[in-house]
Order: structure tokens, then sequence, then C-alpha cells
């Protein structure tokens, strides 16, 4: 159930792969990546993935195969960390294709995931379009999503879910060293949206009994996110791109985040540095502790990220090219701050991401 | 409201300009792709939106970069 906060980022990633010219399809290309990431909550995450896309006349298509492997010592780290282990694995399968005629890309796809008490499927829809003599890019997609969660240890309970979404993204030429880029994405969820796992303590304030309550956030969530980012080639083989991202929801979540990212080509080799920051203040109903009471609150949660919080990462990446083929391999160092007030922590992560790719 | 307005008239300049099919080496440069490593991207997005309580507009994407 850990993976359903996962799952949430399947929302956000179009069905298929962002494009970066439209008329040309891109070569057949198959790859395959591992990711591996650990910190010090005990959580690990193994995430080998398989990607594959061939182009036939103007037609594109696209497979994905991903599967998370996780190890932690509890059923929601984000709550808190008991002896017991616990081993989940999610399968994630994606199909896409695009069609290119002239200036236009029609862009589709469809995605489902399994694991032993949450399923997923989302579905995704856009075009893109030329414009300006190519000066212009205008995107826009659709993605549809259902979820169901599901409690190994109270088979009574199944929570669904229904998302919505529609991202534009604008993309124009500056000079002819740099580009910018402009996206507004808006979210709709209706449904069941905490972990059938965590539970919220109350005291009763007359005796001394202390119950464990399921979550219950408010069923519906509307958010808007926007984001703006330059690139420019700053110099002969030097590279740059800063991003400033802000975003809010009904929840009065409200959060911001800048990123700042570095290239430095020398000849087949590609190596990249990235820093990102990101601050967030807490959901209406997010208390780190719930106040003693005869009877719940409407809305509980003991999630940590509705609480407020920051984040800051640092990325190194570097690509080699083997004739036709292609390794990267990325390193990076994720550290988190819980920012409520009486008992402010910190976890540290690291991530380690290596990816083949050949051609077809 | 205003960042919204400078963001609109910096476009609108942008897209006054017109940079030639010659005149794009630099933009066509992979390093210039965002995001240059797509399989990372993925997987760090991933990351990212499990850590935090928040999600998309992550910038990571983009209609294009007009470069070929």
């Amino acid at each position: 159930m850990r993976l359903q906060l996962i799952l949430a980022c399947v929302l956000a990633a179009p069905a298929v792969a962002p494009a970066v010219a439209v008329a040309e399809p891109p070569p057949d290309e198959v790859s395959a990546t591992m990711r591996v990431y650990a910190d010090d909550d005990h959580l690990t995450v193994l995430s080998p993935a398989a990607h594959a896309q061939v182009s036939t006349g103007r037609f594109t298509g696209e497979v994905d195969a991903a599967l998370d492997a996780v190890s932690a010592a509890s059923v929601d780290v984000m709550t808190s960390a008991s002896p017991r282990a616990v081993h989940e694995r999610r399968l994630e399968v994606g199909l896409g294709g695009t069609l290119r005629r002239a200036a236009l890309a029609i862009r589709g796809g469809a995605q489902v995931s399994h694991e032993h008490d949450y399923d997923a499927v989302r579905l995704g829809l856009g075009a893109i379009a030329e414009l300006a003599d190519r000066n212009t890019t205008l995107e826009v997609r659709a993605r549809l999503g259902r979820d169901r969660a599901t409690d190994v240890t109270d088979p009574s309970f199944a929570g669904d879910r229904t998302t919505a979404g529609a991202v534009a993204v604008l993309t124009q030429l500056v000079d002819a060293r740099t580009v910018a880029d402009v996206t507004v994405d808006g979210s709709w969820a209706d449904g069941w949206q905490g972990s059938p796992y965590r539970r919220v303590r109350i005291a009763d304030p007359t005796m001394p009994v202390v119950t464990l309550w399921r979550e219950a956030t408010p069923a519906r969530r509307l958010a808007l996110a926007a984001a703006v980012r330059v690139r420019r080639a700053i110099a002969t083989s030097w590279f740059a791109a800063a991003s400033a991202r802000g975003y809010v929801d009904d929840w009065a979540v409200h959060s911001g985040t800048a990123t700042l990212e570095l290239r430095r080509r020398f000849g087949a080799t590609l190596l990249g540095a990235e820093v990102r920051g990101y601050l967030q203040d807490g959901a209406s109903f997010w208390v780190r502790r719930q106040p003693d009471a005869l009877a719940p609150p409407r809305y509980r949660t003991a999630d940590r990220t509705l609480g407020p919080m920051a984040t800051a990462g640092a990325e190194l990446i570097g690509e080699r090219a083997l004739g036709a083929d292609r390794v990267t391999l990325a390193v990076g160092a994720l550290r988190l701050w819980f920012l409520d007030d009486a008992a402010q922590s910190r976890r540290l992560a690291a991530t380690v991401t290596l990816t083949f790719a050949a051609p077809l | 409201m205003r960042p919204t307005l400078v963001i609109a008239f910096a476009l609108a300049l942008g897209a006054c300009v017109r940079v030639r099919p010659h005149a794009r080496e630099h933009l066509a440069d992979p390093a210039m792709q965002a995001p240059a490593w797509p399989a990372i991207d993925r997987v760090d997005t991933h990351t990212r939106e499990i850590s935090e309580g928040s999600e998309g507009a992550t910038a990571s994407g983009g209609g294009g970069c007009g470069c070929n």
C-alpha cells in the first residue's frame, strides 16, 4: 500500500514520453533502467524498467514495463518505522502511440499497474503542434485514471478513486541559444485518498484509552500547478537550465520548487549536475498530533507529506556514447525535513540509476 | 496575477523572434532537451512524488524545441 503514493506519479507523467520534435519520429530504440533507492528510514526500493519504441511511417509505438520491489521496516514509512519488515512489489505496463502529420502529432497511451492491495489504470491523450516556423511548440494533453485500494488486514475495505487532469505546455525559442517553457497543469481527484494502513491516534479525555482511527481526508482534491523553465547554451559545450514551479490545491497545500541544472559536453560524454529545492506548507486538516477528544475529527491523517516540509536534492549524471549505444549513470542525494513544530525530523536518501539504450 | 503578465509578456516578445533553422545548432544539442535524460527524469519524478505532498507541472516535460 505504500506504493499507493508511488502511483501518484503516474498522474503527472504522460502515458508517452515527451517529444523533442514533432515532425520526425524518434529513432527505434530499446532501453533498460535500474534504480536503487535507499534511505535512513530503512526503506529500499529496487526499480528495474524497460522501454522500447519503434516507428513505421508516421506512427511510433512505445511499450514500457516497470517493477518496484520495496523493502521497508514499517507498513508506512512516512508514519513511523516498526520492527516488522515489509516487502511489496508493484508491476506497471504501458502502451503508447504517436501519429505524426506535418507539424502536428497526436499521442495516446494507457498504463495499468498492479500490486497485491492496489490497482490502477491510466489513460492519456494529447496533441503537439509546431507553430511559427517551429519557433513555438504547443502541447496539450488530458489524462483519466481509476484506482482501487484494498486492505489485506480488512477484506471488507475497498477505496476507489477517479482522477482527471489536463496539461498545457508552451515552448518558445527566445534566441539561437535560449528556449523557454511554460507549463500549466490542473488536476481533479475524487474518492479515497488516504492509506487504509495508516492510523490516527486519538485519546479519550475521560478515560485512559487511545483509539486508532482510519484516515479520513476530503473526497475531492482540486490542484493547479504552473512552472516556468529556461534552457540556454551558455558557451561552447556548456548548457544551463533553471526552473520555478508553484502549486496550490483546495486542501490548502501550497508549495514552491526551484531547480538549477548545468551540463558539459566532452566529445562522446555528457556530464550534468542538478540541484533542487522544495518548500511546502501543510494541508488545512493536517496536525501533527490530534487533540484528545470523545470523537475523531471529520478529517484526519497521519501522512507527514501533507504537513509542512522541505526537501533539497542534488544529482550528478554522466552519459557516454559507446558507438550507437548509450550508457547513463546518475547518483543522487535527497534530504527531507518535516517542519512540524514540536517534532522536526530529517531523512536522508541516496539514489543510483543506471540506464543502457541501444538502437533496434 | 503579476507574474502571469510578466510571463505572457516575455512569451509575446519571444514570439516576435524568428530563429532560422540554420541558426539552431546549439538548440539541437541533446543537452538542450527537456529532459536531457528522460529515463532518469522519470524515476526522479517518481521519487519526489512519493516524498512530497504535491505533484504536476514538474517542468521536466515540454512540447519540444523546434530544433531540427
